[in-house]
């Protein structure tokens, strides 16, 4: 059976959207932070069990504001909510949007705390990664720049919305 | 072909003057007509009477039911389109606007914004991080003044009680046994405070080894209550040692004796009338020591912070610098053991607790007094130490050992002595007025390959590592252990032999 789910990827600018879909569809990253306006739209073939998965991610440029993902959004099957691990002000965001678009909370979701590698500079503590829990089933510390969890990560979502 | 009125006013809506290019769609969307050239959007024409998503695979995932609009679609590094999909008049149309140029400027702006915000919220970090190092700095420093204010006022009462006694017996003016009971006494709390400073300094520096011994509880529990009943006996308080088999234990007899003896000075000097009670019981595969008071008790508030440095009991006027809990912490931690705080009440006193782990016992021999003479008779050691009084303390620690004794105070008589004399070891302190010991190892061991044993003040697993890196064979930690310098001497003798 051959299906295909779309894919956001929402979070502050520069915690590491953009390289992690580079390193999930591309094996690549560099240290080089380049900014996104509007979408980066890649896809990526999965095969589980016996279904054939193309996954279209959505890259949504990084801003605060809601209205800018209203468009983005339109029949998202799945949204990766991107954190870093060295900026706890990145973690507003989840505030920020589920405010103002509430229905968001009713599609499927996982939520990557990036830069992993940078774990020793990580700004957050264990009052932060509870509430996270409180959001969220799927919680994966990532690094777009080792890959750790990175396939791990989008293959757990994968599953979920094919067991939707 | 002629674009449709439809998408004429689309296009005057939305286009603003850039490149475009539209698919007309069929009810099946697939493509059916197109107008444009979309060569200048970077991409190449649909097939028509293929499905549009052949053309686009963006829009795999997409429904069809509504018009939408994918503002900034990124078609590749140079080329960028807002897409539209709209039925306009029974028709559908699928319209790309060429937004590459606003799009350029946009990221180039937005590029600058956020490397900027990246920088500043860098320098933020940067910031937060040296005011947290300043402020620990800040911290070490006031304690240290702290400590060195409380060390003046710490030392110079027993000092003074050392001297004014010495003094008295040199012209005989008290009984012999009461003067030298009360320097006894003022000589181990000084020890003790001693101690405790340069544990506290090691504590600091994050350098305390673990030594694992064999020791009777007997032999132990003598020691502590040779130094702790004296000051119990002052204050009249009846202290207890409760321990039901002599069993022989392996631990770390230094750093276990120290915290007992913290806990328990801590017991006497917070205790008025009543009881103090060390116990030993072996439960869950630990040594649990208990130190039992019925004393003034700590309050729930001040409990939390008790293991904190320069902590004291409020309520009480007990002197001492509030380091030693904090200290026997570490020191537990260091061992691998874990002191606690059981129970504490105003009513009914404290209860702390040491539980150590229980290490199994090596194989290492304890030389009775009569095996060691045996073993030393007729062998030599070679001591040197820029200091005349501890070269003479060490000459009386090792008179009934049998060995012959050669001291030195430099290293120029050393040297004269190694070559005139057969010498079986070396014991040797690193410091020797401008001169450190290490720079003679290869020396001494080219003329007599012999061991050398370093004496050190500032023992820790580091340090062990570079002395015994330098060609020392064992490393003592000051202040000395008789027991322990002897026990090595003829460790060290036996394998030779």
């Amino acid at each position: 059976m051959k299906i295909a789910k779309k894919i956001c990827l929402i979070g502050r600018f520069a915690v590491g959207k953009t390289s992690l879909v580079k390193q999930f569809v591309d094996n690549q990253f560099s240290e080089k932070y380049k900014t996104t306006v509007g979408v980066s739209i890649s896809t990526k073939k999965l095969k589980i069990d016996d279904i054939d998965l193309s996954l279209v991610i959505w890259d949504i440029a990084g801003f605060e504001r809601d209205s800018h993902y209203k468009h983005y959004l339109r029949g998202v099957n799945g949204i990766i909510w991107v954190l870093d691990g060295t900026e706890p002000e990145s973690f507003e965001i989840l505030e920020i949007i589920e405010k103002s678009l509430p229905e968001i909370k009713q599609i499927p979701a996982i939520c990557f705390v990036n830069k992993y590698d940078l774990v020793k500079k990580w700004k957050i503590g264990e009052n932060e990664m509870q509430q996270l829990h409180k959001s969220f089933s799927h919680i994966l510390k990532t690094s777009a720049k080792t890959g750790e969890n990175v396939e791990t990560g989008f293959k757990q979502l994968a599953e979920m919305l094919i067991k939707k | 072909m002629m674009i449709p009125e439809a998408v004429k006013h689309f296009l005057i809506k939305h286009k603003k003057g850039q490149g475009f290019y539209c698919v007309e769609l069929d009810e099946k969307f697939n493509a059916k007509h197109c107008y444009g050239e979309a060569k200048e959007l970077g991409i190449s024409p649909p097939r028509l009477g293929k499905p549009i998503v052949d053309f686009l695979p963006v829009l795999l995932t997409e429904s069809f039911d509504k018009d939408f609009e994918i503002p900034f679609y990124n078609i590749s590094d140079n080329h960028v389109c807002h897409v539209y999909f709209t039925r306009t008049n029974d028709r559908i149309f699928l319209i790309l606007v060429d937004k590459s140029e606003i799009f350029h400027i946009t990221k180039k702006y937005q590029q600058f914004a956020h490397d900027d915000n990246i920088s500043k919220n860098m320098f933020k970090r940067l910031s937060e991080d040296l005011a947290i190092t300043q402020a620990q700095l800040k911290k070490s420093n006031q304690e240290k003044a702290t400590l060195i204010a409380m060390l003046s006022h710490e030392l110079g009462t027993p000092l003074t009680s050392i001297l004014g006694y010495s003094e008295l017996l040199m012209n005989e003016d008290i009984n012999i046994k009461k003067g030298l009971t009360i320097i006894n006494r003022n000589a181990v709390y000084l020890k003790q405070m001693i101690e405790n400073t340069l544990i506290f300094g090691r504590t600091e520096a994050g350098g305390i080894q673990k030594q694992l011994e064999k020791v009777s509880l007997n032999t132990l529990f003598s020691t502590i209550k040779s130094i702790v009943l004296p000051l119990a006996e002052a204050k009249s308080l009846k202290i207890q040692f409760d321990f039901t088999d002599n069993e022989v234990i392996n631990i770390d007899i230094t750093r276990t004796k120290q915290i007992l003896i913290n806990l328990l000075n801590n017991a006497v000097k917070y205790t008025d009338e009543g009881f103090i009670e060390l116990k030993f019981t072996i439960k869950n595969n630990s040594y649990v020591f208990s130190v039992i008071d019925s004393g003034i008790g700590i309050s729930k508030s001040q409990q939390i912070s008790i293991f904190s440095p320069w902590e004291r009991i409020e309520e009480s006027t007990a002197k001492g610098a509030g380091i030693g809990l904090f200290i026997s912490q570490k020191l537990a931690e260091a061992i691998g053991a874990k002191l606690s705080l059981k129970y504490s009440s105003k009513e009914f006193g404290s209860i702390f607790q040491l539980n150590v782990p229980i290490q199994k016992l090596t194989n290492l021999k304890i030389y009775s007094p009569e095996e060691t003479k045996k073993i030393c008779q007729g062998k030599s050691i070679l001591i040197i130490d820029d200091d005349p009084d501890i070269l003479e303390l060490i000459d009386a620690f090792l008179y009934s050992s049998g060995l012959k004794i050669y001291t030195a105070q430099d290293m120029i008589i050393a040297e004269k002595l190694l070559k005139d004399n057969g010498i079986d070891i070396i014991l040797t302190d690193y410091y020797l007025g401008n001169v450190k010991s290490d720079s003679y190892v290869k020396k001494f061991k080219s003329m007599q390959n012999v061991p050398m044993i370093l004496m050190t003040a500032l023992p820790s697993s580091q340090i062990n590592v570079q002395y015994k890196a330098q060609g020392f064979d064992a490393v003592l930690p000051k202040p000395l252990n008789s027991k322990k310098l002897i026990q090595t001497i003829v460790q060290f003798i036996t394998k030779k032999s």
